[in-house]
């Protein structure tokens, strides 16, 4: 089941459209990488998905549409943009207000539980005013799942937060996603963090969707490169372009050779042996998936 | 007069109101139930004041949590089980790989026509991987039958020493090997357990066979009262984990190097479970105990 | 619905807002009987009949006189110098009326709670939690409505209790009493005038979001600046166009002037209307239900297109 799906999916601002034709597939039980430049209309989208913002064309089918708007609400938690924080009232009476809204059962035992969750749970009294960005982050979080979602909305949810707090925000929503099966969407240029995350990724460039695919789609295209270190290097390198020669060669400043693009690394090995090179290292590099997502957020250049 | 009927008319208003009120409430916790999903992680909420409300709703979503939990529970068994099976699979392939790496050799050997001698102990050495492999799926057979829930076990009084020295005296080549002399000590030489006699050997070979292969100075055995008290010194007290010792394929040396299933302490802890016995582990210095509890009916 | 407005009222608890309101409230009732209870002194009435006899007004300091005459400014006669020494209030709801509603204070202070709530909801971005996921969103706006009207009859009847108690602190009496019905009837009234201006206030922040906006809003027209910037070159029209007299009748703050002489007779009185045999509540339930329903129908129709 598709959790989320849009079709044609449009907004446009005073004349100009933030989003244009934007299709996107989420499946149920995905942390879905959602990656563009700034002001590419990644948050615009967002909004429309939870129902901050109205959309001008297209459509919306959420948990595979079969219930009707509005009886879902608490289905989906969000954190977008800032994280919507009453300055004046401490952590948990935020958690608090928003509880009571919603209608929770049992709403004082539901914040303090997930005021632990996000890690606030020794805040005490302090009033939000006072706590710092990666706190306010957090609290944000916590709103967005105090209401237990099926679908978590995840605008940059790591800015602002040190090491530390990413690690233990990346671990909290992986947690979430594999053992309560809550589908996520992040989007987030720190596409380092979404890669150890996503499963499923879909770049977004002037508002709209130019490729979506599967983590193992984006290993697969990224491709691996050989890295070949040896004791004589020119003499392997002349060898290999011998041997091989249609594949591309690079040479490093510290005396290594990388073969781009996909190879017989059994062949190179058995290569090497036969002409008594002495190999020093062999080993697979995997190209830098930042490069690869930039190309794409550029415009959507096609790679088939 | 007038101020009585408004007041009369407001009330009559205002039972309306709340009658209104409760069956909307009511039929919208009911079509929640109905429609939800059964995955889902949301619970039901309350739109009406009311504490009645609350307390269904509290109840309904406890009953949702619990069955959640079911859910997931069940769930990390199946990954568990998944988790077994693939450390078992490399548990066999390692040796089976070995065995074919010697046998290869072997063909080598005669191929290039170096000496026998080789050859022969590259066959021995496949042998053993073999033999190795087979031991492995014994346990496995022998931990399949002691887990299985119908277990038909033939319980009645039997003497617990002279099937312990009988297992001892069909160790005594593997001590020999060693160089230990088992000490036994029982203060009731005739006691008599409720038990499975074939069930009980075995719980014995296997602390027994546990303590050969992964101890570090002969073993003690000693009784008192109806526990009975396997003791051997061990190498490295901190690579134990006393609490995980009865875990299917739990071994201390995690990175697999000695050979063991992993499975022996866990198939003497199921039959002992079956025959109301209990198994447990205590380490105090180098010393390891483990201390079987016989029932207390004789 | 019911869970928005328990909500809202524990954020009102647990904020400042609420507090520093009723704080202030209790201090400008207690100013408020003070002064009128300093007005029945012997001290203020020997300053009055000095000033009746010596026809001179009385020295305060240095370069300061004040002259104490009746409301069209001609000095004071001896009859009513001495009606002024007696503890003597018209009625119950005549003391509330001038103390709380005529002046505007009650609500200023109501506005001003209900603007910041909104206004926090919006700027501080706490709507959109509240928002996420939801499908019927006016139910949000219908919400706040209500919440005027809780709040504005909470701080009525707080300030009623506080100007009785602080009356018959000050040993007053009141001349008549009014019946149950004439009693209830101006709160009533009463409660419909405040929850006006706290309406207007809720559905103009909710429309522009804009904190600027808001505070001017609630300080010109809740206090009733507006309508007095607007009644000056009305009145100096008016003798050109009778018409504009009519009109300005049916504004808020003259149904808020009709009030202020209390509840007695007010229910049949048909003095000072707009219309000729209208009687006083009908206007003020008139111009209220049509400023109420017009709030309403933005809450409903308009405010939910906006998106957050």
């Amino acid at each position: 089941m598709n959790v989320v799906e849009t079709r044609g999916l449009a907004k446009a601002f005073r004349g100009k459209r933030a989003v244009d034709r934007f299709d996107m597939h989420v499946a149920q039980g995905d942390i879905y990488g959602f990656v563009g430049k700034n002001g590419a209309g990644k948050s615009t989208v967002m909004k429309m998905i939870c129902g901050l913002v109205a959309p001008t064309e297209g459509e919306i089918a959420l948990f595979g549409g079969t219930r009707p708007d509005g009886e879902d609400s608490l289905r989906i938690g969000a954190l977008i943009e800032d994280p919507g924080l009453l300055p004046n009232l401490t952590a948990y009476e935020n958690l608090m207000a928003k509880a009571l809204a919603s209608g929770i059962v049992n709403a004082p035992d539901r914040c303090v539980e997930t005021l632990a969750l996000v890690g606030l749970g020794e805040v005490g009294k302090k009033k939000v005013r006072g706590f710092s960005l990666g706190m306010k982050q957090r609290l944000g979080l916590a709103l967005a799942l105090i209401g237990s979602p099926d679908l978590l909305l995840l605008d940059e949810p790591l800015n602002g937060l040190d090491p530390e707090g990413t690690r233990a925000m990346r671990n909290l929503i992986v947690r979430l996603n594999q053992s309560l099966g809550v589908t996520v969407i992040i989007s987030s240029h720190v596409l380092d963090q979404l890669d150890r995350m996503a499963t499923r990724f879909g770049v977004i460039a002037n508002g709209h969707m130019v490729r979506e695919m599967t983590a193992d789609e984006v290993q697969a295209e990224c491709g691996d490169s050989l890295r070949v270190r040896t004791a004589d290097p020119a003499r392997t390198l002349a060898l290999l372009e011998e041997a091989l020669p249609d594949a591309t060669f690079r040479a490093e400043p510290d005396g290594a050779l990388v073969l781009v693009g996909t190879c017989d690394h059994g062949a190179v090995s058995r290569l090497l042996r036969d002409t008594d090179q002495t190999v020093l290292e062999l080993s697979v590099l995997k190209r830098d998936i930042e490069d690869y997502f930039v190309e794409l957020m550029e415009g959507g250049v096609h790679h088939v | 007069m007038m101020v009585a009927l408004v007041g009369l008319a407001c009330g009559v208003v205002g039972a309306g109101l709340a009658v209104l009120v409760y069956e909307r409430q009511l039929r919208r916790m009911a079509r929640n139930l109905r429609e939800r999903d059964a995955h889902s992680n949301t619970r039901l909420t309350v739109e009406a004041p009311g504490c009645g409300f609350a307390e269904l709703a509290a109840a309904v979503n406890r009953q949702l949590d619990a069955a959640q939990e079911e859910r997931l529970e069940a769930r990390r068994r199946q990954q568990e089980f998944q988790r077994d099976l693939a450390s078992l699979s490399h548990d066999i392939r390692t040796p089976l790989m070995g065995a074919k790496g010697y046998l290869r050799l072997a063909q080598d050997a005669r191929e290039q026509e170096k000496d026998e001698e080789a050859r022969a102990r590259r066959l021995r050495a496949a042998e053993a991987r073999l033999d190795d492999m087979g031991a492995l799926l014994d346990q496995l057979f022998a931990y399949a039958q002691a887990s299985d829930p119908d277990l038909a076990l033939d319980l009645r009084p039997v003497r617990a020493m002279p099937l312990l020295a009988d297992v001892l005296v069909g160790q005594y080549p593997a001590f020999e090997r060693q160089g230990w002399e088992p000490q036994v000590d029982f203060a009731d030489e005739d006691l008599l357990v409720e038990a499975d006699p074939e069930a009980l050997t075995r719980i014995f070979e296997n602390l027994v066979g546990n303590a050969l292969r992964h101890g570090a100075s002969a073993p003690t055995i000693t009784q008192r009262g109806n526990v009975v008290t396997f003791a051997n010194e061990v190498a490295d007290p901190g690579a134990l984990d006393v609490e995980r010792l009865f875990e299917r394929f739990y071994r201390a040396d995690a990175s697999r190097t000695r050979p063991g299933s992993g499975l022996g302490l866990a198939v003497a802890a199921n039959l002992a479970n079956t025959m109301g016995m209990h198994l447990s582990a205590h380490l105090e210095g180098h010393t390891l105990s483990i201390n079987l509890e016989l029932p207390n009916s004789l | 619905m019911f869970n928005l407005l328990k909500s809202d009222i524990y954020r009102l608890v647990h904020g400042k807002f609420l507090w520093v309101g009723l704080a202030i409230l209790v201090v400008y009732v207690a100013l408020a009987v003070g002064l009128v209870w300093f007005g029945t002194t012997p001290t203020f009435a020997q300053m009055v009949n000095e000033q009746t006899e010596t026809g001179q007004a009385a020295e305060v300091g240095p370069n300061a006189t004040f002259r104490i005459t009746d409301g069209s400014g001609a000095n004071l006669s001896s009859e009513e110098v001495t009606s002024l020494n007696e503890k003597v209030i018209p009625s119950r709801t005549y003391s509330y009326a001038q103390i709380l509603i005529s002046v505007g204070a009650l609500t200023l202070l109501i506005c001003l709670i209900i603007g910041e709530l909104l206004l926090t909801d919006f700027e501080a971005g706490f709507a959109k939690n509240i928002f996420a996921g939801r499908g019927r969103r006016w139910v949000y706006y219908a919400e706040k409505l209500v919440l005027c009207a809780v709040v504005s009859a909470v701080f009525l009847l707080i300030g009623m209790a506080l100007t009785d108690v602080g009356f018959a602190l000050a040993g007053f009496e009141h001349r008549q009493t009014e019946t149950l019905g004439e009693f209830w009837g101006w709160v009533v009234l009463a409660w419909l005038a405040v929850m006006m201006y706290a309406t207007a206030t809720a559905i103009a922040v909710g429309l522009t979001r804009s904190k600027a906006v808001s505070i001017s809003f609630v300080i010109l027209v809740s206090t009733g600046i507006l309508a007095s910037v607007v009644m000056t070159p009305v009145a100096a029209l008016a003798p050109a166009l009778p018409i504009l007299t009519d009109l300005m009748q049916w504004l808020p703050t003259s149904s808020v002037k009709l009030l202020g002489s209390g509840g007695i007779g007010l229910l049949s009185s048909v003095e000072g209307t707009a219309v000729e045999g209208l009687t006083v509540p009908a206007q003020i339930a008139l111009v209220a239900g049509v400023v109420i329903a017009a709030c309403t129908a933005l809450a409903v129709a308009v405010c939910p297109r906006k998106d957050v």
